[in-house]
């Protein structure tokens, strides 16, 4: 399933003078099947970006289409669409508003028209998955602590079983062991056929992860590569708050030091391969 | 030397609802937890999540009790109802998200409700708003609308706002988790900053183990219980027993060990950038 934007442009309070144009003639395409990371400056859109993809937000300007058709048309099917698309808010106490952990992550399919039990099974499978353990099924989702809740969050979603996943700053909060166990998930959900759309502030995860990134600055699409490309610009990025992953920058040091690695390296494993060929020559 | 926070064997338990609201048990979310800082200390504490770390925060400025142990704080015990105040005060509080934490239309403004708030008289408000926002480096933003500010400066002015009721301590909750690159830079530098020059105790919580090699100490909890302490050097020399624990070792010492496994001569615990060009070149010429 394809997603297009056109042109699309969104004020909060638009018309009032405290106006913000929060996304700023936006285009792009976002084929099937595709693992997408957006990043950016605090502020430079990104949540409001996705939101307008979700149609949770009415674009002020401009467009969204889902396979060709226009997600704002009167024909267009949204409840269908509901099942399609999942997102993973920034704060994931937005999102949770169930007695139980449980009843919280059943929520979502009961509604998408599962019956009990298949609701209770897909919820099961989701919550495991993001490492919630079965004697934690009854707690309430308010008191549990800040890891915990998003890692609900994501598993009310995950339990629809949606084609296309966007999530914002999923791993925010999560501890070391979490952020890989989650990315890990998205990337096999990816390769098995799921649209990803992943917001973060980490250089060094959506440089090892995805295969594309957009780079958002004042709600405008600043530059939108793969990982080699866009971690080549790193004074541009920095300009507008951004920075490379930190290995960027270890070779960069590396190289200046007189042991002639190349530069343009955005993972660990990479870095390690490079600085022992160069050392051994 | 004398230990400004002295947290000795603590426990915590959160009661356990059922649906109609009755206590049905307990979670013992804190189990003989002790952990000390002397003045002037900068600390930071790693754990996987629901280790325990938040709730052993609020212990420190009286925000939750003790079941079992004690929590000093600059002498005063937080069991001490007379002492809360000062408790509060000496001890401020930084939270992962700025938005819920500014409430002034205008920076200074922001800056100036906690001392306020406290019965400062106005000409000392003034100088005291002044001197935080400077600390942080937000001066020059003093008449800013906090919306208009990038998430980073956000923060700053919050920690402003904690400084200028004159801490002696701040306890930072995952201030950065929200944050672009160079917004988390900016905070960690603030941070920094404030524990060398003010000689204020900092108390870091992060899940980013980058923040943490700036420390004096680390200490690692896990279900509910303290199970590792050191300095930086220490902890991040123990790659296999920080991974049983949920957590990992910073990227460039993840490098250096990726080097050392492929058979080059490298000390363990290399934490910055400097200290692996160093050796590296060392290696070159060798
Ligand atoms: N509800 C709102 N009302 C008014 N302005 C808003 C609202 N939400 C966001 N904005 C503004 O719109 C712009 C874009 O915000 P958005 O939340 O999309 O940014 P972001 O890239 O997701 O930032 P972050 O990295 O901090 O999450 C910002 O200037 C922000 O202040
Ligand atoms: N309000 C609450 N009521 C009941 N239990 C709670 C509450 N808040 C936290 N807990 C439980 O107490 C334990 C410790 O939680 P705490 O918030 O201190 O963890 P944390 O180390 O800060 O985790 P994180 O890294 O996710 O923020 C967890 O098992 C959590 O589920
Ligand atoms: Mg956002
Ligand atoms: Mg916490």
């Amino acid at each position: 399933m394809d997603i297009e934007v056109r042109n699309l442009t969104y004020e909060y309070d638009s018309g009032t003078p405290q106006a913000v144009r929060a996304v700023d003639d936006v285009s792009l395409t976002i084929p099937g099947g595709q693992f997408v990371g957006i990043v950016g400056h605090t502020g430079s859109g990104k949540s409001t970006l996705v939101q307008l993809i979700d149609g949770l937000l009415k674009p002020t300007a401009g467009s969204v289409y889902l396979d060709g058709e226009d997600i704002a048309s009167r024909k267009f099917d949204r409840k269908h669409m509901r099942s399609l698309i999942g997102i993973v808010f920034q704060y994931p106490e937005y999102q949770l508003f169930e007695t139980t952990i449980l009843k919280d992550v059943c929520f979502g399919p009961l509604n998408m028209g599962l019956k009990q039990e298949e609701a209770v099974n897909a919820a099961t499978d989701a919550l495991l998955r993001l490492g919630i353990p079965r004697e934690s099924f009854g707690a309430s989702p308010f008191e549990i602590s800040g890891g915990q809740k998003r890692r609900v969050a994501i598993a009310g979603v995950l339990a629809m079983n949606p084609k296309i996943l966007i999530l914002d700053e999923p791993t925010a909060g999560l501890d070391p062991g979490g952020r890989e166990e989650v990315l890990g998930l998205l990337k096999s959900l990816n390769e098995s056929g799921l649209t990803i759309i992943l917001v973060s502030h980490s250089m060094e995860d959506v440089a090892k992860y995805v295969d594309r990134i957009l780079v958002m600055n004042e709600g405008k699409i600043f530059m939108d590569g793969n990982g080699k490309e866009v971690f080549s610009h790193v004074e541009q990025l920095e300009e507008i708050g951004l920075a490379a992953p930190e290995v960027a920058y270890l070779m960069k040091a590396v190289h200046d030091a007189g042991i002639p690695v190349a530069t343009n390296i955005t993972t660990a494993e990479e870095a390690c391969g490079e600085i022992l060929r160069a050392l051994k020559n | 030397m004398d230990k400004f926070i002295e947290i000795d064997k603590i426990a915590y338990d959160y009661n356990r609802l059922d649906e109609e609201g009755n206590v049905e048990g307990v979670n013992r979310a804190l189990d003989g937890v002790s952990i000390d800082a002397k003045r002037g200390e900068f600390i930071t504490i790693l754990g996987a999540n629901g280790s325990g770390k938040s709730t052993l925060a609020k212990h420190i400025n009286a925000l939750l009790f003790p079941a079992e142990g004690t929590v000093t704080v600059d002498g005063n015990n937080t069991a001490d109802e007379e002492k809360l105040l000062e408790i509060r005060q000496c001890a401020g509080m930084i939270f992962q998200n700025p938005d819920n934490q500014i409430i002034g239309t205008i920076v200074e403004e922001d800056v100036a409700f906690g001392p306020e708030n406290m019965g400062v008289e106005s000409k000392e408000i003034r100088e005291r708003v002044d001197e935080s926002l400077k600390a942080v480096g937000m001066y020059d933003y003093r008449e800013s609308s906090p919306n208009k500010l990038s998430g980073g400066q956000k923060q700053r002015v919050s920690i402003a706002g904690v400084l200028a009721m004159h801490p002696k301590c701040i306890i930072m909750d995952e201030p950065t988790a929200m944050l672009d690159p160079q917004g988390r830079r900016e905070v960690i530098r603030a941070a920094r900053a404030l524990n060398d020059v003010e000689g204020i105790t900092i108390i870091l919580i992060t899940h980013y183990m980058e923040e943490a090699i700036y420390s004096d100490r680390i200490y690692v909890m896990d279900a509910g219980r303290v199970v590792m302490e050191g300095t930086p050097k220490e902890i991040f020399s123990k790659t296999e027993e920080l991974k049983s624990h949920k957590l990992t070792i910073p990227q460039v010492t993840a490098v250096a060990v990726a080097l050392k496994e492929a058979g080059l001569n490298l000390p363990d615990g290399i934490l910055s950038r400097k200290e692996l060009v160093a050796e590296l070149a060392r290696l070159k010429k060798e």
